[in-house]
């Protein structure tokens, strides 16, 4: 079985989640963990690295929809960051770069988050 | 009616008949001391003795009365006899003299007191007989009845040639009374079954037999003595006094033996209850292995078993987590002291490589202070299954003993049946779950094969050909056909987030919704808006559906389709392969209005021999051994080698290609495959 793991890192009042390995219906809940924990502390601001990510399934892309309106309801967002072009094509395929905005480093969108 | 009656209580008929009998006898005899008479009370007291006995045997049996109770009851009885013997003495003296006299009123008074006093006897003394027998009969090693059937046999001799010779010569019954009682002395020791006592009941037994042996040998002195009783008794039956005398010597004789047996006994009962309580839970335990489904009674079992089997004031079981243990069940003992001890032991590493049951103190430890109670000393067992270590028992004494070896060994006896038992504990359990998994699947896999269509319909326009390879989880893959309307074709392809039973009732609704709104709406966009605006009144927040709705019109030879984050449509015209990706959010992404802004209808007007290509993400996201996905291109390059085939050939090809691809891999996601070709110009 193929394994996934977090690391989540805080810049100020922003919470970043690194996401490693690969994300599907049964890794799924470590990250759903993971937004729980940062909506039960009050962070908002969470940018999601993906720099480490090998693959993400149509499971693993309900647990950002399953979060986002709860985080923007409390003028917070969820930003994507550094996805590798396979990755984000998955993204595209399903018409997410609508709905998140998507950086290319983790650094503008941060800097997003200052603006 | 009457007889059957008797016939049912044969013995109690018999019983009565004989004393009765030895009523008439004596009332007839009036005094007369003939020798013929006399053997004539003793046949017929014999009788009564014999047919007493049966009955008390079988109620002994029946009741099953248990051996203390018997013990209690001899002794009572022989109470009861000394009571007897006291209040007859009052008037005794007058009652021999006219039992002996001539038939008047009075002699028939002292008959009628006087044989209700024989009675009395008679059932007392074989009472304590049959009492006497089931003892030595029950739990012997070495089964040799005929000591006892000759002890019988020589105590009837001696009462018989009593009577016969009582006025010749005593010596022979003597003699026959002498082997009687050497047979009894015999008959009295290897008692064995005091060894299935408690301690508490040893105690008691010991009481009883010490009582029992001291009326015994009064009642024997008022036997053997020429007294007021033993005459009265001698007016019924000469030779009863003889057996009476006999049966007060074995109680005697087998009861002081039994007060000895039990006195040695008593230093080692505690060790003997403790070693039959340790076979017991081990049985009792061989029969739990077998039975027990439920592992946390199963544990809370043998946590319980492992207190009373070491007489350990506390025990408990930890089961290895991670790098972690945790406690499944625990008696007589708090969370915190657990802690303790568990640090103290398992992560000190005083117990690594632990292979059988150990001793620890904690007596002098430091960890000893930290505890809410006085502990001193611990066994730590195992559980260990054929190549790890699961867990361990524990069990920890307060009182400054430490355990013995042989509490340890016992442990560790225990702790090989509870780490059996607590494996096929667990496996059953896991079993069970994947079973229901399994069947939770074969649902779901039923479901999505009864939604999608049997048959691919067939137009003279049109040539339809789809393959579906479903996941074992179920990938949550649909497709649909639209005939209905007249010179028209229609369908839809989609993959619902998720897998499983959820992923298969999503389907099933989203099969209802397209089927409805492809009556009512003629364009794919139109019908694709309005799907995601039921959907938003069912749907979970992080469940959505990627879709592609397509129509052929077979007049206008116009197709026109949208697409709901599904994957592209492919068109191979000219031997070139167009891909079309136009806009569109998955359904269930959003419930605005920018749902249908961001979703674009695309026209194509079809030409001869025009082929359509639909299909889901689970061709490209194949995986091979090495995790690589099939991916975009392999796929491109496998139609393109097949591009003069027909439409099944061309479908049976790329899925061919996938699996060679894939080669042992799992299927991770469901396979769907759409292929149309244009047959009109």
């Amino acid at each position: 079985m193929a394994e996934f793991n977090t690391t989540l890192k805080e810049q100020g009042d922003i919470s970043i989640i690194k996401l490693k390995g690969y994300l599907d219906a049964h890794t799924a809940p470590v990250l759903e963990n993971k937004f729980n924990e940062l909506i039960n502390n009050n962070k908002y601001k969470i940018v999601v690295d993906f720099r480490d990510l090998a693959y993400i399934s149509s499971a693993g892309l309900g647990v950002f929809m399953a979060y986002i309106e709860k985080v923007r309801e409390n003028q917070g967002d969820i930003k994507l960051a550094s996805m590798s072009d396979k990755v984000y094509n998955i993204f595209d395929l399903l018409g997410f770069p609508l709905l998140y905005e998507i950086f290319k480093t983790e650094e503008e969108a941060i800097k997003k988050f200052s603006e | 009616m009457y007889l059957n009656r008797i016939y049912k209580n044969f013995h109690l008929t018999i019983s009565i008949i004989s004393a009765l009998l030895l009523f008439f006898i004596v009332t007839l005899k009036a005094g007369n001391t003939s020798t013929i008479f006399s053997v004539l009370q003793d046949l017929v007291a014999i009788t009564l003795l014999f047919s007493l006995s049966v009955q008390i045997k079988e109620y002994i049996r029946i009741n099953k009365i248990s051996f203390l109770s018997l013990t209690f009851a001899v002794a009572v009885l022989l109470g009861i006899l000394l009571m007897s013997i006291w209040t007859a003495q009052m008037f005794m003296d007058n009652l021999v003299q006219k039992l002996n006299a001539e038939l008047s009123v009075f002699s028939f008074a002292s008959n009628v007191v006087g044989i209700i006093y024989f009675c009395i006897f008679a059932f007392g003394l074989t009472f304590i007989f049959v009492v006497l027998k089931e003892f030595y009969y029950s739990k012997r090693i070495k089964y040799n009845p005929i000591y006892f059937q000759l002890l019988i046999a020589f105590g009837i001799l001696s009462a018989l040639s009593f009577t016969i010779f009582q006025e010749i010569n005593q010596a022979v019954s003597t003699a026959f009374m002498v082997v009687t009682i050497l047979l009894i002395v015999k008959n009295s020791f290897g008692i064995s079954w005091i060894a299935f006592l408690n301690k508490k009941e040893k105690y008691k037994l010991l009481l009883i037999s010490l009582a029992i042996t001291v009326l015994a040998s009064v009642l024997v002195g008022y036997s053997a003595d020429i007294s007021l009783h033993s005459e009265t008794l001698k007016s019924y039956s000469t030779g009863f006094n003889r057996i009476a005398l006999l049966i007060l010597i074995y109680s005697l004789v087998y009861f002081g033996v039994l007060f000895f047996t039990v006195l040695f006994h008593l230093p080692t009962a505690e060790a003997f209850d403790r070693k039959a309580e340790e076979v017991s839970s081990l049985h009792l335990f061989s029969t739990l292995i077998n039975q027990v489904i439920d592992f946390d009674e199963l544990a809370d079992t043998i946590t319980d078993l492992t207190r009373k089997v070491s007489t350990a004031d506390a025990s408990w079981i930890v089961m290895k987590n991670g790098n972690t243990y945790e406690t499944i069940s625990l008696k007589n003992i708090s969370e915190k002291d657990i802690t303790e001890i568990n640090n103290y032991l398992l992560y000190s590493g005083e117990c690594k490589n632990l292979t059988k049951a150990k001793i620890c103190s904690i007596e002098k430890s430091s960890v000893k202070s930290k505890l809410s109670e006085h502990l001193s000393s611990v066994i730590i067992s195992p559980l260990k299954t054929q190549t790890e270590v699961k867990g361990y028992l524990l069990a920890a004494r307060k009182s400054g003993l430490l355990f013995y070896d042989d509490e340890a060994k016992a442990i560790n006896a225990f702790s090989e049946y509870a780490s059996i038992a607590l494996e096929n504990s667990r496996l059953l359990k896991e079993s069970i779950e994947k079973e229901r998994l399994e069947k939770e699947l074969d649902v779901a896999r039923e479901m999505q094969r009864k939604l999608l269509p049997a048959n691919d319909p067939k137009f003279n326009e049109l040539q339809i050909s789809s393959i579906f390879i479903p996941a074992f989880e179920v990938g949550g893959d649909f497709f649909d056909y639209y005939t209905d309307k007249e010179n028209e074709f229609s369908f839809i392809i989609g993959d619902v987030a998720g897998k499983g039973i959820s992923a298969a009732f999503v389907m099933a609704e989203i099969k209802g919704i397209f089927e409805s709104l492809s009556k009512i709406l003629a364009s794919p966009k139109e019908i694709l808006v309005k799907a995601n605006r039921i959907l938003s009144r069912t749907l979970h927040r992080k469940n959505f559906v990627s879709a592609l709705y397509g129509k052929i019109n077979f007049i206008t030879s116009e197709f026109e389709f949208a697409r709901a984050g599904h994957c592209p449509a492919l068109l191979i015209r000219d031997g070139e392969i167009i891909k079309y990706q136009p806009k569109g959010l998955a359904l269930g992404l959003d419930y605005t209005e920018s749902f249908s802004e961001n979703l674009d209808d695309l026209k194509i007007k079809l030409r001869m021999n025009d082929t359509l290509i639909f299909y889901t993400d689970g061709i490209t996201e194949s995986k091979n051994q090495n995790n690589e996905d099939f991916g975009d291109n392999r796929f491109v390059e496998t139609i393109k080698r097949n591009l003069d085939k027909n439409i099944e050939q061309i479908a049976r090809e790329i899925i061919s290609e996938v699996s060679i691809f894939a080669n042992n891999s799992t299927q991770y996601d469901d396979i769907t495959l759409l292929i149309l070709r244009w047959n009109k110009n």
